[in-house]
């Protein structure tokens, strides 16, 4: 038998509905708290969400399928002029981000022909020049585009509500969706074939998967994900600019999925917590600001390789934090064990580690 | 590319033995060097064949064209009487080819069990329904029997795939973090999880321990005896003359030898490829060659 099976049913479920009602907590609080926010800190909220699901298509991208395909600037461009492009034309603002989405999941998903022949910096060359060819249509695009002076986003708002909350709120809904989507996919057989091209592309070959239309799906899956973040980008900063969705957007992207954690699924959550809140915070530090943000950024790499989701793990794994929360712990186990083992038959070992580690390792090492 | 009816004859003309795979007169040449030369061979249902020969004989290019990573130069492969010229390597793996290979690739990131379940279902149309119901908490917790059947059947499934390599209770444990022998053994019960027809075995036995290498060997005929075709490649000389019905022996790239374990071992062609001139005992001493 399985030794995860030795663990508790309730248990487990406990563990999933303590984690479901968290989020709900979490999601009730992000739909209940901004409207009480000033107008800057709401802007700075649904900055960090936007983020959030653009990076999240660049982690399914580079982070699970392992593609380094560089164009998710462009991708996130094209969201935001193709739906200010529609809602000029008299679209809705919810039909347009979907258009745009769609629209874009098709051009952004063409990478996928220089990705199915190379690989690696070769395909990160390809791909950047696919993303500033994109970038050069909005430069050149005359009157569609309004070329460098860029074009001024007809913004969208629920009646009754201001402006930045209108966007917030199908930022909200727009990050929630596309989360569980991504959620499902991740624990599902997409996920596992994704880490699988990743690890090694040619087993999973010939372990009868078809590569080429999973590498399809997922290039059009990120796009889909990085224009809808455009789109809402430009709905929050109202005018669009060719300049906004230069490389150093695609940097920014980059530093924001390898902070927060590419291959997890909340990595580009974390990732855009800390992008949006050290510029804020390094501002008063004047000119000192760009270099400030450059230590910071090498300093938490330094400290966590896999990025901010990878906190918890490290915490039990690392030689100088983990020691002393693994000390504390073991302290508080070890008067409980006394106890414990006078009373039943587990070996003392299992209970004394299993307090740091995670419950089900726990119970793996009980039985070993 | 010959037609069908071509290979025909050949096919119908074995005499009793049941070929599930014949490879026919392949050569590969990597720039000016040939790596395979004229390479014939056939597999039988229900047997285990070895492939043996000194390291860069072509052993694993030959493995390559069978499954399609590798285009010969010239030559024919013919699995249960078709041509896989035009067929593409996930397609062979889906018709009945699995493999393992001499490095290691497994899915590093994923468990044991993992790696195993996505051999399991790469069969599976993701569109089918019970599949998509399956993504649905909801579904999946109220009546949704179908569903939570599909998903814990697989994971059941993999599970005892893994206790029939000899991993019972490592299911959860990360591959890349295993150790060789264990994690050849899932790469095995990866390929074993197609449901193959046939199977070839790049190399299963290094990196075992006596023991483990015993299992593994009576595990192969079992598997032989339900009717599945092994091509082994092997440098452990006791575990392909133990388990194998017959023997081929490839040096610089050409078939110098057919045949049963005994004739390959008595043949001195066999031996001077193996010892060069200093030929006097067989290649039975074992180990590494």
């Amino acid at each position: 038998m399985p030794p995860h099976d030795l663990l508790p049913d309730g248990n487990r479920r406990g563990r999933r509905w303590a984690k479901l009602a968290s989020l709900i907590v979490l999601i009730t609080l992000l739909a209940v708290v901004p409207p009480a926010m000033n107008s800057y800190d709401q802007y700075l909220i649904t900055l960090t969400l936007v983020y959030a699901i653009t990076t999240l298509g660049l982690n399914v991208l580079i982070g699970w399928t392992g593609q380094l395909s560089l164009a998710h600037a462009g991708v996130f461009g094209l969201g935001a002029y193709l739906s200010t492009i529609l809602i000029q034309h008299g679209w809705g603002f919810v039909p347009s981000l979907l258009v745009a989405g769609l629209g874009s999941a098709i051009v952004g998903g063409l990478v996928v022909f220089p990705a199915l022949r190379f690989s690696g910096f070769t395909l990160a060359v390809a791909s950047l020049a696919f993303a500033s060819v994109i970038v050069q249509l909005f430069d050149n695009g005359g009157s569609v585009t309004g070329g460098g002076g860029g074009l001024a986003v007809p913004v969208f708002q629920f009646s009754g509500l201001s402006q930045t909350m209108s966007t917030y709120y199908v930022t909200l809904i727009s990050t929630v969706l596309c989360f569980v989507v991504a959620h499902r996919m991740r624990h599902l057989r997409f996920g596992r074939v994704a880490f699988s091209i990743r690890d090694t592309e040619i087993a999973a070959v010939v372990s009868g998967i078809r590569v080429v239309r999973y590498k399809v799906f997922v290039f059009a899956f990120a796009a889909f994900l990085g224009a809808i973040g455009g789109a809402l980008y430009a709905q929050l900063e109202t005018f669009i600019f060719p300049v906004m969705f230069s490389t150093n957007t695609l940097v920014l992207m980059l530093v924001m999925l390898f902070l927060g954690g590419a291959s997890s699924l909340y990595g580009p959550i974390f990732g855009a917590i800390f992008a949006v809140v050290m510029v804020e915070l390094l501002q008063s530090f004047g000119s000192y600001q760009d270099l400030l943000y450059g230590l910071l950024l090498m300093l938490v790499i330094g400290v966590l390789p896999g990025g901010m989701a990878s906190l918890p793990e490290r915490l039990r794994t690392s030689h100088l934090l983990g020691r002393a929360v693994r000390g504390v712990a073991s302290r508080f186990g070890r008067g409980r064990q006394d106890e414990a083992t006078a009373a039943s038959p587990v070996p003392p070992t299992a209970t004394g580690s299993s307090l740091v580690d995670d419950p089900g390792d726990g119970v793996e090492s009980g039985v070993a | 590319m010959p037609p069908a009816d071509a290979l025909a004859p050949e096919r119908t003309g074995g005499g009793g033995s049941d070929p599930v795979l014949e490879v026919r007169g392949v050569t590969v040449h990597f720039g000016g060097v040939s790596a395979l030369t004229d390479v014939t061979l056939s597999v039988d249902r229900g047997s285990v064949t070895g492939l043996i020969g000194p390291n860069g004989a072509g052993k694993t290019t030959l493995f390559n064209v069978i499954s399609g990573l590798q285009v010969p130069n010239s030559g024919v492969v013919v699995f249960e009487g078709r041509d896989l010229a035009r067929v593409r390597p996930h397609r062979r793996a889906r018709l009945g080819i699995a493999r393992t290979f001499q490095r290691l690739e497994l899915f590093g990131s994923l468990t044991a069990e993992d790696n195993v379940r996505v051999g399991l279902e790469s069969s599976i149309r993701w569109w089918q329904w019970h599949r998509l119901r399956a993504s649905f908490p909801w579904a999946r917790d109220e009546a949704g029997d179908g569903a939570r059947a599909t998903g814990s059947r697989v994971v059941g499934l993999a599970d005892r795939l893994l206790a029939g390599v000899g991993l019972a209770g490592h299911e959860s444990e990360q591959s890349s973090a295993m150790p060789t022998g264990s994690a050849r053994m899932v790469e095995l019960a990866r390929a074993l999880a197609m449901q193959p027809k046939l199977v070839l075995l790049d190399e299963p036995g290094s990196g075992l321990d006596e023991h483990e290498s015993e299992a593994l060997g009576s595990l192969l005929q079992r598997l032989a005896a339900d009717g599945m075709a092994v091509l082994l490649v092997e440098h452990d000389m006791e575990l392909v003359m133990r388990v194998c019905d017959r023997v081929h022996v490839l040096d610089f790239g050409h078939i110098i030898a057919s045949g049963t374990p005994d004739e390959v071992r008595a043949d001195p062609r066999v031996q001077k490829a193996y010892l060069g001139a200093s030929a006097g005992s067989a290649p039975a001493a074992g180990g590494d060659v």
